[in-house]
């Protein structure tokens, strides 16, 4: 019998869990051959706001033990541009594309989602209320509060019939509460997490080694805390998620699946190697042959003890 | 651009802490121009986690080369790589130094490379290509034999000492001069490279018609912007950051310029001096 690894996000149908994790894949030609072959479920496109964002100021990136900080800062042409120029490129892979949005107040959520309501080629829509790179309003993250989270998911959730998706922070004491108010306004499943909040100091310079002092921490040094946060959400709250964190091997997304995650998401794996998804898929499949099971759904939110 | 397993051919040490290392591949070898970068794997674990950036330093019709520094973990695990042993590599990537598509007869020009340190990675590929540009004959319509090629490429090697001073030999088969600044004055001109660029350019006024190629640190580069303005010419530099993708994906390693920010990656990593504002 063949392997069945489809699962559900809301109207979406996914052919295979893995996803690309927002704001780590290339508009560009080159890397859409590259990734063509990956067997990706869906893609998230990188968060893109109302109107042009510059972004941080350099350094954005520096290496930390297994894993990465950065502080991008949105750096992004804004929606029309992408409409224009990014999304035809994204078409051509012929997956579901989930469009990442985010704003710096409450309404710019929903005049986004109202904008790509009627696009035919995005699939859904994922709302980032957890980058921890940009200004709001707010005087946290809108996912760092309960009411905030509320107000942008229900926002985007009157402003369009696509499925939504909330993008939740790890930078929380409590992430059963900030996903039950996403649940609460409306949101068809949730992506966990986003970057842990971090720093990197170069003691010779005496400066912090991101331009913008601070960033956002990711990878494989993420990864039991980010599972963790799966496994405590797939627990109180009965919606899909996308969980994402360090993975970078098959084994890694299988701790997903078993915590509860119903597909996951690489980052900052992809930089590591671009083709990693498709290794990912491949290893999936042989673990449920090797286990003689014939669904992916039957590995999710199973954990024994 | 392709990602390939390569092969390693050679991996050997050139000067102290600096390696020279030789892969076999044909695809990218073909493809690939002068000031362009490869991105590389240095091994199968996850840390360090990214690959590492390296200039292409010298390519024949089946392999590529790099010269590369030992800077901290990353490039300590790739000096330790063996011949036979295989390397995950991408590449060429991001845009080179830009060529001179002919000889042009209007005027003589200079061609005037600055490579500081390691920086003489990404140069000596583009003094090969130079090379063949002067070797070609003639634009048509002008008289093709007997008439001395306009083109005069002269390189500028700095180091911190004789040492250090990497890949001279190779140069000199390739360039019309090669002048050479120590720091320590063990061998040459005794100073910083942009010193002797300096004077240079006071002294000789036939190298105002110059187009300049840089490498090197950050600020050698930064002087050379400043020195290329006060004198007027054409300077190109190769920029490094913190390189995350390499593929344009991510926007980790960007550069202010006078268009917003850009990617070295992509955009780059060579620019126009004039356009960089660094801040
Ligand atoms: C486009 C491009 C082309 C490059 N070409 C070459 C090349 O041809 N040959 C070569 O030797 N290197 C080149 N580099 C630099 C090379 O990528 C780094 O030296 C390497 O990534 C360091 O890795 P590491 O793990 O050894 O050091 P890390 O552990 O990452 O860093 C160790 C220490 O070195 C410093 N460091 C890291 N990178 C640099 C840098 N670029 N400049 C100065 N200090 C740095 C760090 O701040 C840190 O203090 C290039 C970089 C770019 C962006
Ligand atoms: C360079 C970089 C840029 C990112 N940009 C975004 C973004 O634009 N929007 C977003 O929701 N998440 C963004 N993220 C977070 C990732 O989508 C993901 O949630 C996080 O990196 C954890 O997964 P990982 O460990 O597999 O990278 C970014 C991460 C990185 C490393």
């Amino acid at each position: 019998m063949g392997i069945d690894l489809a699962v559900e996000i809301g109207n979406l149908k996914l052919k295979t869990p893995v996803l690309v994790a927002s704001g780590t894949f290339g508009y560009e030609d080159d890397y859409v051959e590259l990734i063509k072959e990956n067997r990706l479920g869906a893609l998230v496109t990188k968060t893109i706001t109302l109107k042009p964002c510059q972004g941080n100021s350099p350094p954005r990136v520096i290496e930390t033990p297994s894993g990465m900080l950065n502080s991008i800062g949105l750096q992004n042409e804004g929606v029309e541009i992408f409409l224009e120029k990014k999304l035809p490129l994204l078409s051509q892979l012929q997956i579901p594309i989930i469009v990442s949005i985010a704003g710096e107040r409450i309404e710019d959520y929903g005049l986004l989602a109202k904008r790509l309501d009627k696009v035919k080629e995005i699939s859904a829509l994922e709302i980032n209320i957890s980058c921890p790179n940009i200004e709001s309003e707010a005087e946290c993250l809108f996912a760092q509060d309960f009411y905030l989270t509320y107000g942008v998911v229900k926002a985007v959730r009157e402003s369009t019939d696509k499925t939504i998706i909330a993008k939740l922070s790890p930078n929380v004491t409590d992430i059963v509460s900030i996903a039950q108010a996403a649940f609460d306004a409306g949101a068809e499943a949730l992506s966990l997490v986003n970057t842990f909040f971090g720093m990197a100091i170069d003691i010779e310079k005496r400066k912090s080694k991101l331009g913008s002092i601070y960033g956002g921490l990711s990878g494989p040094a993420i990864k039991p805390i980010a599972l963790y946060m799966v496994y405590k959400v797939a627990q109180a709250v009965k919606l899909p998620l996308i969980g994402m964190g360090g993975v970078v091997s098959s084994q890694d997304a299988l701790e997903f699946f078993m915590a509860g995650a119903t597909c996951v998401a690489i980052g900052t794996g992809n930089f590591i190697n671009p083709r990693i998804a498709r290794e990912v898929v491949k290893g999936i499949e042989e673990y449920l042959k090797k286990n003689k099971l014939t669904s992916i759904k039957e590995l999710i939110g199973r954990l024994g003890n | 651009m392709v990602q390939i397993k390569a092969e390693i051919i050679s991996n050997s040490e050139v000067a102290p802490e600096h390696f020279k290392l030789i892969l076999e591949s044909p695809e990218i070898a073909q493809e690939a121009n002068p000031g362009q970068f490869l991105h590389i794997r240095v091994h199968e674990g996850f840390n360090p986690l990214l690959r590492r950036p390296f200039s292409i330093y010298r390519v024949s019709s089946n392999q590529i080369e790099i010269l590369y520094k030992i800077r901290g973990k990353g490039t300590e695990i790739l000096s330790g790589r063996t011949p036979g042993e295989i390397l995950d590599v991408i590449g060429p990537l991001g845009k080179g130094f830009p060529l001179p598509e002919q000889q042009n007869t209007q005027a003589p020009v200079t061609y005037l490379l600055v490579a500081g340190g390691v920086g003489v990675a990404p140069l000596l590929f583009l003094a090969e290509r130079l090379r063949e540009v002067k070797n070609l004959p003639a634009e048509s319509g002008s008289r093709k034999f007997g008439k001395k090629s306009k083109i005069k490429i002269i390189l500028l090697l700095g180091a911190k000492s004789k040492d250090y001073l990497l890949s001279e030999k190779e140069f000199k088969d390739l360039c019309d001069e090669v002048k050479v600044a120590t720091e320590d004055g063990s061998l040459g001109f005794k100073g910083l490279i942009t010193d002797l660029l300096r004077d240079l350019l006071n002294t000789e006024y036939s190298l105002l018609n110059t187009i300049l190629y840089a490498a090197g640190p950050i600020f050698m580069l930064q002087e050379i912007k400043k020195i290329a303005n006060i004198f007027k010419i054409l300077a190109f530099g190769s920029l490094e950051e913190n390189i995350a993708c390499g593929l344009g994906g991510c926007w980790g390693c960007v550069v202010k310029t006078v268009q917003g920010y850009k990617r070295i990656c992509k955009e780059g990593p060579v620019f126009n001096l004039e356009e960089v504002l660094w801040e």
